[in-house]
């Protein structure tokens, strides 16, 4: 199983947008790391986040269910977590949990930072 | 004459050197014997599979009475070595701190104040005798507690400590506490007492480290018996066999990646012409899994009797079991209802996956994809806006194949996985066979396919044709 490595930019809109990159396998093993960095995002009154899916190969089905958690936490502060480019497979599977009625997901970009302009706006 | 005195003074040194050689001869033979006593004595409590705390007070018994001490206590390290606190104290040990303001009548009269007192001291390392004896890792000895600053000078008589000793208690080279005593029954330790007490304590570490060993492997056995009890319980939640359908084969397997398990497929008689069929995989594996497992099925077996339809009957205990369900946690379930009467089928699907359906004898195939979200991560308004039912008209030799992500995602040694195409055409080439061989096929093609590697989440697959 590939290891999991996170790194973060932040982006300075009107308001910040923070794009969390995620390279690897986010597991029961990974998972704990990637919590409390989304976290400390939250507490840091950062209240928009991109996952950037592009480069994960795996993600627990636990690990979809806390990502619910945290996309509710964002629109509770008038805020959104989207997902971008997630890999066919992850793809597949949020299509058949039907989690991307509660979650939204962009596969370039430049159009999921234009999500949170135009919301903005 | 001078020869003769020369010889005399000769044999007296020998003499003397004979004695003390002897005498020191005679203390290492006590001491060999007081270790031989005191790991009898030890051992024959640890047969006894003695607790811990048990096994601490003997040790620190056995050393206070070999070594002829007033009081002894045994302190433990936190996991982080940075104090230590007394976890076994016989007799009146005193504290060691001076200022932690005892009541002097207390004391003289409730040992059991002191023991407490000393009980709830954390000791530094590297502060006083104790924590001194812990960070050093040597043993220490006092022989005039007067005149030795690390001791405390407690006012009361009883508290006074005339002579100590302490010595580290280790495990593979790391300090997990220390063994001390206080006050010799008669006169003061000596360097003969400090090297028999830290003997004991050598012996006392490998018991100690013996017993935690013993407890661990006792607690992981009591865990496999209770996991053993839940997997034969969780059995009892899955039918022990498929229900006779007038017109139907039907045939289902499951089989947990762990003792237990997060998948279910079980059948529910609606009314007289309905029968409920539901296959469902709980996320995550394990106790917390089998528990949302079960408490699934017992609100499935009391709210679908009568209903007739599975998006109600979805709904409703998605409602109530939201609130309920760890924030990570869902449960994706497909449910069918098949009217036996005229053969037909309305089926809901909550974020599970699709149904495959097999037709035209075996030649056509079609995944029944209706919309529908996963239960327990909306407490209701959007499950239900987005939970749809599906209708389909089953014909003879139609096949019905339901099957939780553990079949598809089956891994191969290189990690490529079995495939939804792999399962489609499992299917397809048997079957013209009847429910139970298609089941079994697909069970083979899995298990050539996996290789023997380890599975790693639970399968169930359950087969359903109409004949």
């Amino acid at each position: 199983m590939p290891a999991c490595e996170i790194t973060i930019e932040k982006i300075d809109f009107e308001e910040p947008i923070h794009i969390v990159r995620i390279t690897g396998a986010l597991d029961a093993y990974s998972f704990p790391d990637f919590e409390i960095k989304v976290r400390d995002i939250f507490e840091k009154s950062g209240r928009n986040i991109i996952l950037d899916f592009g480069k994960l190969d795996y993600i627990s089905s636990a690990g979809l269910g806390a990502l619910m958690g945290f996309a509710k936490i964002a629109r509770q502060n008038n805020g959104d977590l989207i997902i971008l480019k997630p890999t066919p497979k992850i793809g597949s599977i949020i299509d058949v949990l039907g989690l991307s009625k509660f979650i939204k997901v962009f596969w370039d970009e430049k159009t999921a930072l234009n999500s949170f302009v135009s919301k903005a706006g | 004459m001078l020869a003769a005195l020369i010889l005399l003074f000769i044999y007296i040194r020998l003499k003397r050197r004979h004695f003390l050689l002897e005498k020191e001869k005679n203390a290492l033979v006590q001491e060999k014997e007081v270790v031989v006593c005191f790991l009898q004595d030890i051992g024959e409590a640890f047969s006894e599979g003695m607790e811990l705390d048990d096994l601490l007070k003997k040790i620190i018994n056995c050393s206070i009475n070999l070594v002829g001490a007033s009081a002894g206590a045994i302190f433990l390290s936190d996991p982080q070595r940075k104090y230590l606190v007394a976890k076994i104290v016989e007799g009146i040990f005193p504290p060691m701190t001076d200022n932690i303001g005892l009541v002097a009548d207390k004391v003289s009269t409730k040992t059991r104040y002191l023991e407490d007192i000393l009980k709830k001291e954390k000791i530094e390392y590297g502060h006083s005798v104790i924590g001194e004896a812990a960070k050093k890792e040597v043993p220490i000895l006092v022989e005039d507690g007067d005149k030795d600053d690390r001791v405390p000078k407690l006012k009361s008589d009883i508290l006074r400590i005339r002579t100590m000793m302490a010595v580290p208690l280790k495990i593979k080279n790391e300090v997990i506490g220390v063994m001390a005593i206080v006050n010799k029954w008669s006169g003061r330790f000596t360097s003969t007492d400090l090297s028999l007490f830290n003997s004991l304590a050598d012996q006392a570490s490998v018991s100690i480290n013996n017993a935690r060993f013993y407890h661990a492997l006792a607690e992981k056995n009591r865990i496999d018996r209770d996991l053993e009890i839940a997997k034969d319980i969780q059995q009892l939640l899955i039918p022990e066999r498929c229900p006779d359908i007038s017109g139907y084969q039907v045939a289902a397997y499951s089989k947990a990646a762990l003792e237990l398990g997060g998948d279910y497929y079980d059948f529910i008689n609606v009314d007289d012409d309905h029968l409920g069929i539901v296959i469902a995989d709980v996320s995550g594996k394990g106790i917390s899994a089998a528990i949302v497992m079960a408490t699934f099925r017992g609100m499935l077996n009391i709210i679908a009797r009568g209903n007739k339809s599975p998006k109600s009957v979805l709904s409703e205990i998605n409602r109530i079991m939201y609130s309920d369900m760890k924030k990570d946690m869902f449960i994706s379930v497909l449910y069918l209802i098949l009217n036996t009467r005229n053969h037909s089928i309305v089926a809901s699907r909550a974020g599970h996956e699709p149904i495959l359906l097999i037709h035209d004898q075996g030649r056509k195939h079609k995944l029944i994809k209706g919309n529908g979200i996963v239960i327990g991560i909306d407490e209701g308004d959007i499950f239900d806006k987005n939970l749809e039912e599906t209708s389909i008209n089953l014909l003879k030799d139609d096949i019905i194949v339901l099957y939780t992500d553990g079949i598809t995602e089956a891994m191969d040694m290189q990690r490529r996985e079995f495939s939804r195409e792999n399962l489609i055409d499992s299917v397809m080439v048997s079957s013209a066979e009847n429910a139970g061989n298609i089941a079994k096929n697909i069970e083979d093609r899995i298990a050539r396919f996996t290789g023997g590697v380890e599975q790693h989440d639970d399968i169930t697959l359950l087969v359903l044709k109409k004949v």
